[in-house]
C-alpha cells in the first residue's frame, strides 16, 4: 500500500509538472495574422506536432535527437528536404547526416509548415 | 556541459514513453507468459501440481499482470493529452487530422479493451479460480463454476493476445509510418469499421469461445491477419 501511494504520488507529480509546462502556442507569434494565415499556421504546428517530432523534437527550435532545429526554415530549404531530401544548391547543412528520406507525400502540407516555421518567436 | 534535454517538453514526454514501454513490458509479458508457457503447461502437468501453481505462482503473476495493465492504460492516456496539448490550442485536431492520429487511437483502443478485459473479465475470473483451488487444499470442495470461469479468462486472454499483435503495430505505425492526410476527409467511416470489427472480436471475448485462437500458431496466426484488415481497413477508408 506504502509503495503504491509512493508510485501514485510520483506520476500527479510528472502530471502536475507537465501540466505547468508551457503549451506551445505561447511561443507563436500571430499578432497582425489574418484567420486564414492563424489556421495555416496552426496547422503546420499540428503536422509538425505529427510527423517531425520524432526526429526534430517539440521544440522546433532547438536541436532534435535526429534532425537539426529547423524553425525559420525557408520553403526552398523545405520543399527541397520534404520532396526530394536534398539541399538547396549552396546551402551548408546543420548535420550533412543524410538521414531524412523524402515525405513527398506531405507535398501539400509544405505551406503550413513553413508558415508555423517562421511564425515561432 | 550541455544543456540538461531531460528538462525539456521532449525530456517529459520520453519519461512518459518510458514508464509506458516499462509497465507495457511487463503487462504484456505476463499475458504472453500465460497463453504460450503456462496454459501448455498446465495441460499436461499433474493435478497437484496444477493445483500448487494456481495458489502459489497465479496469484503472484497476476498481480504484475493486472497492474502493469493499469499503469500501461493510464501513462498512454497521458501521452495522448500531453501530445495535443504540446500541439497548441485546438491540439486534439491532431488525433482526427493526421497519420499520427489515425494510427494512435486504433492502437489505443486496442489497448484500451485489453486494459478492460483484463480488468473486468480475466482477474474477476480468475479469483473465483484460485478461491476454489484453495478451498480443495484445505479440505473443502471445489467451486462448481470454477471452470465455466477458467474458459472465460482463458477466451478474454486469447483475445488480448489476438489484439496486442495489431495494437503494437499502430502504435509503432504512429511515429514511424506517416501519410499525407486532407484535414477535411470524413473519418466516419473508418471509424464505423473499426468499432464494428472491435466490437465483433469483444463480444466473441465476453460470450464466445476461442475457435481459431486455440492453438498458440492460431491466434498469432489471427493476430497478424487482424493487423492486414485494419492496415487495409485505412488504407481504403481514408
Amino acid at each position: 500500500m506504502k509503495n503504491q501511494s509512493l508510485l501514485l504520488s510520483i506520476g500527479m507529480g510528472l502530471i502536475f509538472f507537465s501540466a505547468c509546462t508551457s503549451s506551445s502556442s505561447d511561443d507563436l507569434d500571430l499578432v497582425g495574422k489574418t484567420p486564414e494565415q492563424t489556421k495555416l499556421i496552426m496547422r503546420g504546428k499540428t503536422i509538425y506536432s505529427a510527423v517531425c517530432t520524432s526526429c526534430h523534437g517539440l521544440n522546433p527550435k532547438v536541436d532534435g535527437s535526429l534532425g537539426p532545429a529547423i524553425a525559420g526554415s525557408s520553403l526552398e530549404l523545405l520543399e527541397s528536404r520534404v520532396l526530394f531530401a536534398k539541399y538547396p544548391e549552396g546551402y551548408k547543412p546543420k548535420r550533412d547526416t543524410h538521414a531524412m528520406l523524402a515525405l513527398p507525400q506531405f507535398k501539400s502540407e509544405i505551406p503550413a509548415l513553413h508558415a508555423y516555421l517562421n511564425a515561432l518567436k | 556541459m550541455m544543456t540538461n534535454p531531460i528538462l525539456s517538453q521532449d525530456g517529459l514526454y520520453l519519461i512518459f514513453r518510458w514508464i509506458h514501454f516499462m509497465v507495457g513490458i511487463v503487462w504484456i509479458g505476463h499475458l504472453y507468459y500465460f497463453n504460450f508457457t503456462q496454459g501448455p503447461f498446465f495441460a499436461e502437468t499433474d493435478a497437484q501440481s496444477k493445483s500448487a501453481a494456481i495458489r502459489k505462482l497465479v496469484p503472484r503473476a497476476l498481480w504484475w499482470f493486472r497492474w502493469g495493465a493499469a499503469f500501461t492504460f493510464f501513462s498512454g492516456l497521458i501521452m495522448l493529452w500531453y501530445k495535443a496539448k504540446m500541439s497548441g490550442p485546438g491540439g486534439h485536431e491532431i488525433y482526427t487530422t493526421t497519420s499520427w492520429g489515425i494510427w494512435i487511437m486504433i492502437g489505443a483502443a486496442l489497448g484500451t479493451l485489453m486494459a478492460a478485459n483484463v480488468w473486468f473479465i480475466i482477474w474477476p475470473a480468475q479469483k473465483v479460480v484460485i478461491a476454489s483451488a484453495n478451498a480443495v487444499a484445505n479440505g473443502g470442495t471445489a467451486d462448481p463454476t470454477a471452470a465455466a470461469h477458467a474458459a472465460r479468462a482463458g477466451v478474454a486472454s486469447r483475445t488480448n493476445v489476438l489484439f496486442s499483435i495489431p495494437m503494437l503495430f499502430f502504435m509503432g505505425a504512429a511515429s514511424h509510418l506517416p501519410f499525407a492526410l486532407n484535414p477535411e476527409t470524413s473519418l466516419k467511416p473508418l471509424a464505423a469499421a473499426i468499432t464494428a470489427i472491435l466490437l465483433l472480436l469483444e463480444i466473441n471475448a465476453i460470450k464466445g469461445k476461442t475457435g481459431p485462437m486455440t492453438s498458440i500458431a492460431g491466434v498469432i496466426h489471427c493476430g497478424l491477419a487482424l493487423t492486414v484488415v485494419l492496415y487495409f481497413a485505412v488504407c481504403f477508408l481514408v
